[in-house]
C-alpha cells in the first residue's frame, strides 16, 4: 500500500504543478475589470427588488488616482446613500495610482474595460469608439431631457468625435472664467511681501528685483539651510512640458488650451501654431534663464517632483513657487509649524513684452477637453439605468445635490442664492468628511454658473471661495495689496476664451505626422534645460539660434499645418 | 525513445510546468511579433491590422538617428554595469574567503547583500537624500569642508548619469554577485590549497594562483548569461532617474520603448524597436560565446 503510494506521490506533485500553471494561466470567470457579473448586495448576496422595484445594481468605478481610502462604495457616503434610495445604484470605488493612458490602452487590448470609464486623451477616446468597446448614447437622448438641455451646446463638439457624428461620450467639469479666473501664476512667501512694503509684482523685471532682494532679506530657512528664489516640479512628467514654457497663458493670444505638446492656439487669429517657436514661450525660458543667472532659481528644478518641491515650500526654504501653488492645507501645516509668516499666496506674472502689450489675459472657458471624457462600455449591465442616473445628475437638482450638498445641512436658500451655513465649512475642510463631495464627478460635474447666477460649488463662489482657501494672514496680506479678495488683479485684467473645438482636434499618434508632433514635443522638452541653464545672456541667444535651426530641420510646419487643416474641417462639419 | 519517456515519466512530468511556463510565456509572445509590420489598433484584433510592412523600421532606423544614442547608452550602461558587478563581486567574494571569522564574515555577507532587497523608489529616496545638490549629505560635507563651492548636482547633470547608473547597479548588485562566486570557491578542491602551502604559497598567491583561476568558468558562464541581457536596462532604475537634463546620457532603449511605444498607444513602433534589440541581444550573445570559445575554449553553447 505504502509503496503505491509512494509510487502515486511524483505523480500527483507533477499533475498538481501542472494543474497549478493551467489554472493561473487562464482568466477566471468572475474576474477582470469589465466583468459582466450579477449585481449583488452590500454584503455580496444576490439581491432582491428595492424600494423603487429594481434591483441593487453595483457598479464599479475604476479611475484613476488612489482614490480616498475611507470610501470604497458610494453608499458610505450620503450623497450615494442618497442615490440608492433613487436609482438603487451603488459604486464601487477602485483607485488605479499608475499611468491612467496606458491601462486605458491595457484594458482596451484586453477587452476587459469597466462599465463607466474616464478617458483623458481624445486619442484614446477614438480607439474605443473604433474598437466598438463604447456605447452610442443617441438612443438614450429622447429620455434624458435633463442631460440635452445641460449640454446642448457641448453635445454637437462631443459629436466630432466620430466622423458618423453619432455621439458616444460627455464631458466633466465644463468651467468658465469665473471658475478659472486666477490663474497659476506664481506663489509668493507673505513675509518677503510684507518685508518689501507689499509691492505690486507683474513683470519679469518686477520679480528678478523682489526675488534678489528676497533672498538678502531671508538667507535662510528656521532649519537653517540658504533660501531660494524660486522652485518648481520640472521633474514631474508634465514639467518641463507643461509648465516650464507657460508665459504664453499670460499674454492676450494663447491660452492652454491646446494642450502641453507641439502645438498651441491662437485665439485671436483662431490658429494652431508651434509652441516651441512662440515668441512667449521663449520669452518664459529668457526669465527662468535670468533666474538661474541670478541664482534665484533652485538648481534642482529638473529634477525635483512635486514631493521635494513641498518639502523646500513647507520647510521655509522656498521664497516663491512657479506654477504649482502652495495650496489652503500647505499654508495650514506652514502656520502649525510655527510659521505663520512664511504662508503663500499667489501673484500675477506676465513677460516684459506682455507688459507692454497690455492686453487683457485669456482665461480659457472649458466647453470641452481633451482629458474630460467619460463613457459607458460595452461591458455596462444596464446602459439605460446608468443613463437614467447621468441623466439626474444633469438636473439643477442632481448638480447642485452632487457639489453644494443637503439644504438645510450644508446650505439655506436666500432670495433664490444658496447661502452655506457653517457646517458645510467644517465639512468640506475635513479630509475625513462622509458626504461626498467629488465622489460622483463621473456623472457630469458642471463648474459654470447654475440658473441662479451662482456656481453649484461654493468652492467656485467668489463670495465663499476666499473662506475656504485663504487663513487670516494670507487674507490679510491680500488686502495690504490693495484687493478684496484673492482673484481681484484676474478679474480687473482677463477675459474668457472658450474652448469650442480647439480641443477636438487631434493627429493619430500612430500616423507619420503623430510621431513628428511627438518628436517636436520631445525636442522642446529635451532642451529646455540647455536654454535655462545658459551660463550669460549671449550663451543663452546662442543656444536658442542653434536650437531653433535644429528644431526648424524636422519640418514642425507640416503638424501645424495638419492641425489647422482638421481644425477648418472640424468647423465646417460643426456648421453643417 | 518512447521507451526512455515512460521509463522517466514522473521526470518529464516534473518538468512540465517549467516547459509549459517558457513556452507560454516567452514562445507564444513571438507571434505578436507580426503587428510590428502591421498598423495595429489596441481593441481590434491583430490579424484585421493593415499591413505595413517595414515601415515601422524604416521610421526608426532612417527617419530619425535615435538608434545611435539609443544604442551607445544602452550598450555602455550595460556593459560598464557587467564588468563592474563581475569584477567587485568576484573581488568580494575572494576578500570573503580570507577572513578567519566566521561571524565578521557571515555579518559582511549579509550587510552586502541587504541592498540588493531595496526597491528602487526607496533607491532614490536614498540617493536624493545623499546626493542632492542644496541639502544632500555628501555635498553639504563637501560644501562644509571647503572642497567644493556649490553642491555638485549628480542627479541631474547629463556627465555623471553613466557613473551613478553603474554605482548604484554596483552597490545594489555586489553582494548577490558574490554569493555564486562564494559558491565556486567552496566547491574548489581543498588539496590544491594544501599543495600550494606544500610549496610554501603565501595567501596572495594562493589567491592568485588557485582561487581566481578557478572562478574562471564561473565568471565565463556568468558573462556569457549576461551578455544575453546587455540590451536589456533595469527599467524601474532608468524609469525613476533619468530627467530633461540627463536624458542625452541615460535614455536607453527600454525607456524609448515605454515613451515612444506604449505612452504613445503605438504598439506596432514599440514591437519594431523590441525586435531590433533581440536581434542585437542574439547577435551580442553568439558573438561573445564565440569568442569565449576561441579565447578560453569555454562556452555554453
Amino acid at each position: 500500500m505504502w509503496g503505491a503510494t509512494r509510487r502515486m506521490l511524483p505523480l500527483l506533485l507533477a499533475l498538481a504543478m501542472f494543474s497549478a500553471i493551467v489554472v493561473a494561466c487562464s482568466g477566471s470567470p468572475s474576474g477582470g475589470n469589465g466583468q459582466k457579473g450579477e449585481a449583488t448586495a452590500p454584503n455580496g448576496q444576490q439581491t432582491g427588488d428595492s424600494g423603487n422595484g429594481k434591483p441593487l445594481y453595483t457598479v464599479k468605478y475604476l479611475g484613476p488616482g488612489t482614490g480616498n481610502p475611507n470610501i470604497t462604495r458610494s453608499d458610505q457616503t450620503e450623497i450615494g446613500k442618497y442615490i440608492k434610495d433613487k436609482f438603487n445604484i451603488v459604486f464601487e470605488y477602485i483607485g488605479y495610482p499608475g499611468n491612467w493612458d496606458e491601462k486605458l490602452n491595457l484594458m482596451l487590448s484586453a477587452h476587459d474595460y469597466p462599465e463607466i470609464l474616464w478617458i483623458q486623451s481624445n486619442t484614446t477616446l477614438d480607439k474605443y469608439i473604433k474598437a466598438g468597446a463604447v456605447i452610442e448614447l443617441d438612443p438614450f437622448l429622447p429620455d434624458a431631457p435633463n442631460f440635452t438641455k445641460r449640454y446642448e451646446k457641448m453635445i454637437p463638439l462631443w459629436r466630432l468625435a466620430t466622423d458618423s457624428g453619432k455621439l458616444y461620450n460627455w464631458q466633466k467639469d465644463q468651467s468658465d472664467l469665473n471658475k478659472n479666473i486666477r490663474g497659476n501664476d506664481i506663489g509668493v512667501r507673505i513675509d518677503a511681501l510684507a518685508k518689501q512694503g507689499y509691492p505690486m509684482l507683474v513683470s519679469e523685471d518686477d520679480w528678478v528685483n523682489f526675488l534678489k532682494q528676497a533672498v538678502k532679506d531671508f538667507p535662510t530657512a528656521p532649519n537653517g539651510q540658504k533660501t531660494i528664489g524660486m522652485v518648481s516640479p520640472w521633474g514631474e512628467s508634465w514639467g518641463v512640458a507643461g509648465i516650464a514654457g507657460a508665459m504664453h497663458e499670460k499674454g492676450g493670444t494663447y491660452t492652454g488650451l491646446a494642450g502641453n505638446e507641439g502645438v498651441i492656439f491662437n485665439s485671436v487669429e483662431m490658429k494652431y501654431e508651434d509652441y516651441f517657436l512662440n515668441r512667449y514661450v521663449q520669452e518664459s525660458y529668457h526669465f527662468f534663464n535670468r533666474l538661474h543667472r541670478e541664482g534665484l532659481l533652485d538648481p534642482e528644478i529638473f529634477t525635483d517632483k512635486v514631493a521635494q518641491m513641498k518639502e523646500k515650500v513647507l520647510s521655509g526654504r522656498a521664497i516663491s513657487t512657479w506654477y504649482q501653488i502652495p495650496s489652503y492645507a500647505d499654508n495650514v501645516k506652514i502656520k502649525e509649524s510655527g510659521h505663520p509668516e512664511m504662508q503663500f499666496i499667489t501673484m500675477p506674472i506676465r513677460s516684459n513684452t506682455q507688459v507692454k502689450e497690455n492686453n487683457k489675459r485669456l482665461i480659457m472657458e472649458l466647453e470641452t477637453g481633451t482629458f474630460l471624457n467619460l463613457v459607458m462600455t460595452k461591458n455596462a449591465k444596464d446602459p439605460k439605468r446608468l443613463f437614467e442616473l447621468v441623466d439626474w445628475a444633469s438636473s439643477e437638482e442632481g448638480q447642485t445635490l452632487l457639489q453644494a450638498g443637503f439644504e438645510g445641512k450644508h446650505y439655506t436658500v436666500k432670495d433664490g442664492k444658496r447661502v452655506p451655513t457653517e457646517y458645510y465649512f467644517q465639512d468640506v475642510q475635513n479630509p475625513n468628511s462622509m458626504t461626498g463631495f467629488g465622489m460622483f464627478t463621473f456623472l457630469g460635474n458642471d463648474l459654470r454658473l447654475g440658473s441662479n447666477g451662482q456656481p453649484y460649488s461654493f468652492t467656485n463662489d467668489i463670495e465663499y471661495k476666499d473662506k475656504l482657501i485663504q487663513t487670516p494672514e494670507t487674507m490679510e496680506a491680500i488686502q495690504k495689496l490693495g484687493w478684496k479678495t484673492s482673484v481681484d488683479y484676474w478679474r480687473e485684467t482677463s477675459i474668457g476664451a472658450p474652448s469650442g473645438i480647439i480641443t477636438t482636434v487631434r493627429i493619430d499618434p500612430t500616423s507619420e505626422l503623430g510621431q513628428l508632433h511627438q518628436k517636436m514635443t520631445e525636442f522642446r522638452v529635451r532642451n529646455t534645460s540647455k536654454l535655462v541653464l545658459a551660463k550669460t545672456e549671449e550663451e543663452f541667444y546662442k543656444i536658442q539660434k542653434e536650437l531653433i535651426e535644429d528644431y526648424k530641420k524636422l519640418n514642425p510646419e507640416r503638424v501645424i499645418n495638419e492641425y489647422n487643416r482638421l481644425y477648418a474641417e472640424l468647423e465646417k462639419k460643426l456648421k453643417r | 525513445m518512447l521507451h526512455h519517456l515512460y521509463r522517466h515519466k514522473y521526470v518529464y512530468l516534473l518538468l512540465a510546468p517549467a516547459v509549459v511556463f517558457v513556452f507560454l510565456f516567452h514562445y507564444v509572445p513571438l507571434f505578436g511579433w507580426v503587428i510590428a509590420f502591421t498598423r495595429y489598433q489596441p481593441g481590434l484584433s491583430m490579424w484585421d491590422a493593415e499591413w505595413a510592412g517595414l515601415e515601422q523600421f524604416r521610421r526608426f532606423f532612417v527617419e530619425s538617428n535615435d538608434y545611435l544614442y539609443l544604442l551607445r547608452n544602452t550598450l555602455v550602461i550595460n556593459i560598464l554595469i557587467i564588468i563592474t558587478n563581475l569584477s567587485l563581486g568576484l573581488i568580494f567574494a575572494v576578500l570573503l574567503n580570507e577572513l578567519r571569522s566566521r561571524f565578521f564574515m557571515k555579518l559582511m555577507q549579509t550587510v552586502s547583500f541587504f541592498p540588493f532587497f531595496i526597491s528602487w523608489v526607496i533607491t532614490y529616496s536614498i540617493s536624493y537624500t545623499f546626493l542632492s545638490q542644496s541639502t544632500g549629505v555628501l555635498n553639504s560635507i563637501l560644501v562644509h569642508l571647503g572642497f567644493i563651492e556649490s553642491g555638485i548636482n549628480v542627479l541631474g547633470e547629463a556627465k555623471y548619469a553613466w557613473p551613478l547608473a553603474v554605482g548604484l547597479e554596483a552597490w545594489k548588485s555586489m553582494g548577490y554577485t558574490s554569493i555564486i562566486f562564494i559558491a565556486a570557491i567552496t566547491a574548489i578542491p581543498s588539496e590544491q590549497y594544501e599543495a600550494a602551502d606544500i610549496d610554501g604559497a603565501s595567501r596572495f598567491q594562493k589567491m592568485r594562483l588557485v582561487t581566481i583561476p578557478n572562478l574562471v568558468p564561473t565568471l565565463i558562464v556568468i558573462l556569457i548569461l549576461n551578455s544575453g541581457w546587455v540590451l536589456s536596462s533595469n527599467f524601474e532604475f532608468f524609469f525613476i532617474f533619468t530627467n530633461p537634463t540627463n536624458w542625452e546620457r541615460m535614455q536607453v532603449l527600454d525607456i524609448y520603448i515605454y515613451d515612444f511605444g506604449l505612452k504613445q498607444n503605438n504598439y506596432s513602433y514599440a514591437t519594431a524597436v523590441g525586435i531590433v534589440k533581440t536581434v542585437v541581444s542574439l547577435i551580442i550573445i553568439v558573438s561573445i560565446n564565440a569568442l569565449s570559445k576561441r579565447a578560453t575554449g569555454k562556452g555554453i553553447f
